[in-house]
């Protein structure tokens, strides 16, 4: 009999707690200081200027409820599409920036005073995000469910 | 997985970001240090301080001191030094407490002996920075320290600054200063947002001959 590891229940549960979590963390500071991280989207020079204070302002939002929905086990599938997205989206940024030769501040994780500039790591990070999210994708839930708790 | 399947798990997808993304844009009307959306209210902000800069400039007559980093090129990896005048040490300065704010950060400025530090991102500092202050960002801190580390005394009195007041870069630059024996350390809490409104001398490509240039 085969087993499938990535779907085991454990797993997932696991998977799920690592990746909300590092979602929410990755959030908050993003959240506080929208004018720090403006400042950072600039930077990558990728997004028009009149479109930054908007994508500032709402990232790290869709980065927090992904995060919080992947760890209540709401919408599992879709949370681990959107963290697909972005981080591949993140990857995507962080390489045209190394080809253009501009080196600056990653803006990933600016909580905990971990705050380093774009590089192999960052992509590195955002892959292994990626391979963490793929199994919620494939086997987590996509549903909303309140489960009732049974009288005694 | 079913076609209809992966279609929910796509709309699900679109319809959590909408939702967030709204959230967020709420949310950014509460903040108090929000964020505004439209480009035209950030310019007008600038060509308000225009004038407040002339004027606070005729009666002052100290001039701030010229330790300050060279606007840099737009692929330029680090921010550059030209030269470091002697500042006061933090015992001989007007005001006390390692926090400061608006009102004695402007005192310390009109020293004109004191180093201004830059803790935003290298991009920020370039667009426009407090006119004379250096740039050590905290994510490349080590690569811009190396630079510009033999220039700087460490008796001197630096004065670090964010954006505002909750960001916490300036202490990241603060404790990363400390670890190289700099004893004289303030923060400006209020940061770039407060010297801006204030419209005291500010410097940077942004800011064109207005005052007196390019530092």
């Amino acid at each position: 009999m085969k087993i499938n590891l990535l779907s085991n229940n454990r797993v997932l549960l696991a998977l799920r707690m690592v990746m909300g979590g590092v979602f929410i963390l990755a959030s908050v500071d993003k959240i506080i200081n929208p004018s720090m991280f403006a400042m950072i989207l600039k930077e990558y020079k990728l997004i028009p200027d009149i479109l930054v204070p908007l994508v500032a302002v709402t990232l790290p939002w869709i980065e927090f409820f992904t995060g919080v929905f992947v760890l209540a086990d709401i919408f599992t599938q879709s949370s681990a599409l959107i963290m697909i997205g972005l981080n591949l989206v993140y990857i995507a940024g962080i390489v045209i920036n190394l080809v253009w030769g501009l080196v600056h501040e990653c803006g990933c994780f600016t909580i905990f005073g971990l705050n380093e500039p774009i590089g192999g790591f960052s992509i590195a990070r955002d892959i292994v995000f990626i391979l963490l999210s793929l199994p919620l994708l494939f086997y987590g839930t996509n549903e909303f469910t309140f489960r009732k708790k049974e009288k005694i | 997985m079913k076609f209809e399947k992966i279609l929910s798990i796509i709309f699900m997808a679109i319809v959590i970001s909408v939702f967030s993304a709204f959230i967020g844009l709420f949310f950014n009307i509460i903040l108090p240090n929000n964020l505004s959306l439209l480009p035209k209210k950030e310019i007008k902000i600038v060509k308000q301080a225009k004038p407040a800069l002339v004027e606070k400039k005729q009666p002052a007559v100290k001039v701030p001191p010229k330790p300050v980093a060279a606007p840099l090129p737009k692929k330029a990896p680090v921010a550059v030094t030209k030269e470091v005048v002697k500042p006061v040490t933090a015992e001989t300065a007007p005001v006390e407490g390692k926090k400061l704010n608006l009102e004695q950060v402007k005192k310390y400025y009109d020293t004109g002996k004191v180093v201004f530090v830059d803790a935003r991102p290298e991009y920020a500092y370039v667009e426009l920075h407090i006119k004379g202050a250096i740039s050590l960002s905290a994510s490349r801190f080590n690569l811009q320290f190396e630079a510009v580390k033999d220039k700087l005394d460490k008796k001197a009195l630096y004065i670090i600054y964010c954006s505002s007041p909750t960001c916490h870069l300036s202490d990241l630059v603060a404790e990363d200063l400390a670890e190289n024996d700099f004893k004289n350390i303030k923060i400006f809490t209020g940061g770039w947002d407060e010297w801006r409104e204030a419209g005291y001398p500010v410097a940077g490509l942004k800011e064109k001959g207005t005052v007196s240039g390019e530092d």
